[in-house]
């Protein structure tokens, strides 16, 4: 956006006692938030380059232009000076700086006091995953053996870093979908396990064929269109994963992680699915019908309503 | 980080000696059980006695196969038969490289249920002076000994599985070995609980020579198991399937002929 | 007692049940070697005794005096990366990087032909 070269810019880690105000990141939203907020500032830098080359070359600033570290006349591009010469006549001649900064926040909703509708979100991200699994009917044991993801990130502003994002998301949503779980007396601490080992999480042996396809649907909003590829990396493979187990031996896993326990169960229940007008109930014991009753919600069991009264 | 004492043995004699009737002696073979237990302050030495110098690696590979207590896994898994190669390959190669047969025998081993299999015996010292003892006798035993080495023959077939809750991690839910020898099929298990040890399965092997074939007699392996919740888990899951891979075990096993 | 690190003598106090990783890291200040899960299991203590990867925090001191011990240290400096540390780099390899030492270390070995060959199947079948 300055129009200097790739390599010419430092990004610097800063200490959080000198730099300025961050909420922090949440909600996926790094990049989106702050990303507009450097494009504000990388704009109001550009505009002061563009004013103090403008003193300069006695040139107004609507007839030049910056690219390749170098601002130019507009139609007249052997004259010009580097993006350098600017900075330093700033400083040593004029005695001023070139410094932008910019702030960014995604304006606040008003729902329309009608009808509720409103956009409290803004760069809605998607992901979808396929999964191919064996699964072992004797044992239960489930192998991943391809995990397929397709994700619209809106722009990815670094691809190897949106790829890396994806590749791990795969792997944790692995981990929650068939490994990952404080058994078998949760929340009891003293069957947690002893150690490192017994919390099974997904190592390298564990990792199925990866096939990573980053659609970019650009956002109106978003830094260059970029949206979101966070916290979302590992949501898609739970679902994706017990429903390949239903199409590979036909039952429902209602639990996760759909550890080999679990599989062996709902297959000797042979449990499926049963309607109830417009519901679709996997689970009795687990269907919103009987969980958000004014009974379980009185015991405690649910914080919120699901279903209101 | 600990005050034991420390005594490094340079001959079998002199680790026998030192030993003495093992109590309130913490024994270090490879390190790999003993030093994350102090590092987490779960064991409190009092004496320890090192054996890396003590000269008990000496690995003799003859009609009888002798393997010194301080030989390595990986040494192990290089000339062992099946279903002891297997297990002796279990763990990751970094701790193959470090662990110890001699360690292996205590609670958890991946070796055990292979070891029962093969009919090895552990030869060992302590209060009563040395004696040699079939493998699963030494594991019930609760006195504290200084194993010195384990022998066994070569069986004519082995099999070993494993199930375990991660292919990544080393933590076997369930383990099964079987091994054809002269006298017959030699079925073993282990995993089945947290800090138990491997067992023998005589059931399966009478059911087996009474002629039954391997799923029937694999039924049978839940009269000789006590299989527990842990972690890992749980007593239903393990007798649910324990019987699904012996009976794979034993197939294999026809397989091999 | 004695050790070979990165190549050069040096003495060490811990008793003889100390931990190689404490060592490293807290008397010779070789911190590249991070304490995980301090059980085997996680691999970021990983460093090179004679050529083969072992966990430094299962090795207690006194059972490799004089014993050559690579760390991370000495694969290469930014100027002059290891091969296995210009693949990591270009492939991005870490992320937070606080067991990226010992990834690297694995992978050297792994691919210096001196660590044993893996057996080729890793887990029994079921």
């Amino acid at each position: 956006m300055i129009g200097v070269p790739y390599d010419t810019v430092t990004m610097n880690n800063f200490d959080t006692d000198t730099s300025p105000v961050s909420f922090g990141t949440f909600a996926s939203r790094g990049t989106f938030i702050d990303g507009n907020a450097i494009a504000v500032a990388a704009y109001r830098t550009r505009q002061r380059l563009l004013e103090v080359a403008s003193r300069m070359m006695e040139v107004d600033p609507e007839d030049l232009e910056i690219a390749d570290g170098d601002v130019a006349v507009l139609g007249a591009p052997e004259r010009k000076v580097s993006v350098a010469e600017v900075a330093a006549t700033a400083s040593w001649t004029y005695g001023e700086m070139i410094v932008g900064s910019g702030a960014w926040m995604f304006p606040h909703v008003e729902p329309d006091k009608e009808t509720g509708e409103c956009e409290p979100h803004a760069a809605i991200s998607y992901a979808s995953c396929v999964a191919d699994v064996e699964v072992d009917d004797e044992t239960g044991e489930v192998r991943v053996t391809k995990l397929v993801q397709v994700y619209d990130v809106g722009r990815a502003i670094n691809p190897t870093l949106v790829e890396g994002q994806i590749q791990g998301g795969a792997v944790m949503g692995l981990g929650l979908a068939l490994l990952e779980e404080s058994y078998p007396y949760y929340p009891e601490l003293s069957h947690r396990g002893p150690e490192f080992g017994a919390y099974a999480a997904p190592g390298m042996a564990d990792l199925p064929e990866l096939k990573n396809v980053v659609l970019e649907d650009p956002d109106p909003v978003g830094p260059f269109g970029a949206k979101a590829v966070g916290e979302m990396a590992n949501n898609a493979q739970s679902p994706a994963i017990v429903a390949a187990i239903h199409d590979a031996v036909g039952v429902w896993v209602t639990e996760l992680p759909a550890r080999p326990e679990r599989v062996l169960r709902a297959l000797d229940e042979s449990r499926q699915p049963r309607r109830d007008g417009r519901r679709v109930i996997y689970d009795e014991h687990l269907s919103v019908a009987v969980v958000s009753t004014a009974e379980t919600r009185a015991e405690g069991a649910w914080r919120f309503p699901l279903v209101s009264e | 980080m600990t005050t034991a004492e420390v005594t490094v043995p340079t001959s079998p004699g002199e680790a026998a000696e030192l030993f003495g009737d093992g109590v309130a002696v913490t024994v270090v073979g490879g390190g790999t059980i003993v030093v994350p237990l102090v590092t987490h302050g779960q064991l409190h030495p009092v004496h320890a006695l090192m054996l890396h110098a003590s000269g008990l690696d000496e690995l003799v590979d003859g009609n009888t196969l002798t393997v010194g207590a301080t030989v390595t896994l990986a040494r192990l898994a290089e000339i062992a038969p099946e279903p002891l190669a297997s297990a002796a390959r279990i763990p990751d190669i970094e701790i193959r490289g470090q662990g110890t047969v001699g360690g292996n025998l205590h609670t958890g081993g991946d070796l055990q249920p292979a070891l029962i299999a093969l009919g090895a015996r552990v030869r060992s010292v302590g209060a009563g002076g040395e004696r040699i003892e079939p493998v699963e006798d030494f594991l019930a035993g609760n006195e504290p000994r200084l194993v010195l080495a384990v022998e066994l023959e070569r069986p004519l077939a082995g099999v070993y599985l494993e199930q375990r809750r991660t292919h990544s991690r080393t933590y076997a839910v369930l383990s099964v070995a079987v091994a054809r020898r002269d006298d017959g099929v030699h079925v073993a298990v282990g995993g089945l609980a947290e800090r138990a040890h491997a067992v023998a399965c005589p059931s399966v092997e009478r059911a087996l020579a009474g002629g039954a074939t391997a799923r029937d007699a694999a039924a049978a392996v839940l009269a000789d198991v006590a299989p527990e919740d842990d972690p890992l888990a749980s007593a239903w899951y393990r007798r649910r399937v324990l019987p699904v891979l012996v009976a794979r075990a034993l197939e294999q096993l026809e397989e091999a002929r | 007692m004695k050790l070979v690190v990165n190549g050069k003598e040096r003495l060490v106090a811990a008793g003889p049940l100390t931990p190689l990783l404490h060592v490293l890291r807290e008397e010779l200040g070789l911190v590249g070697a991070k304490a995980g899960c301090q059980h085997g299991s996680c691999g970021t203590c990983t460093v090179l005794i004679d050529g083969e990867p072992r966990r430094s925090c299962l090795t207690p001191v006194g059972a490799i005096e004089g014993a050559s011990i690579t760390t991370a240290e000495a694969l290469g400096d930014p100027a002059n990366l290891s091969v296995v540390q210009a693949a990591f780099d270009e492939h991005y390899a870490a992320q937070c990087g606080f067991c990226t030492p010992g990834m690297l270390l694995a992978a050297t070995a792994l691919t210096s032909g001196r660590a044993r060959r893996p057996s080729t199947r890793r887990s029994p079948p079921t």
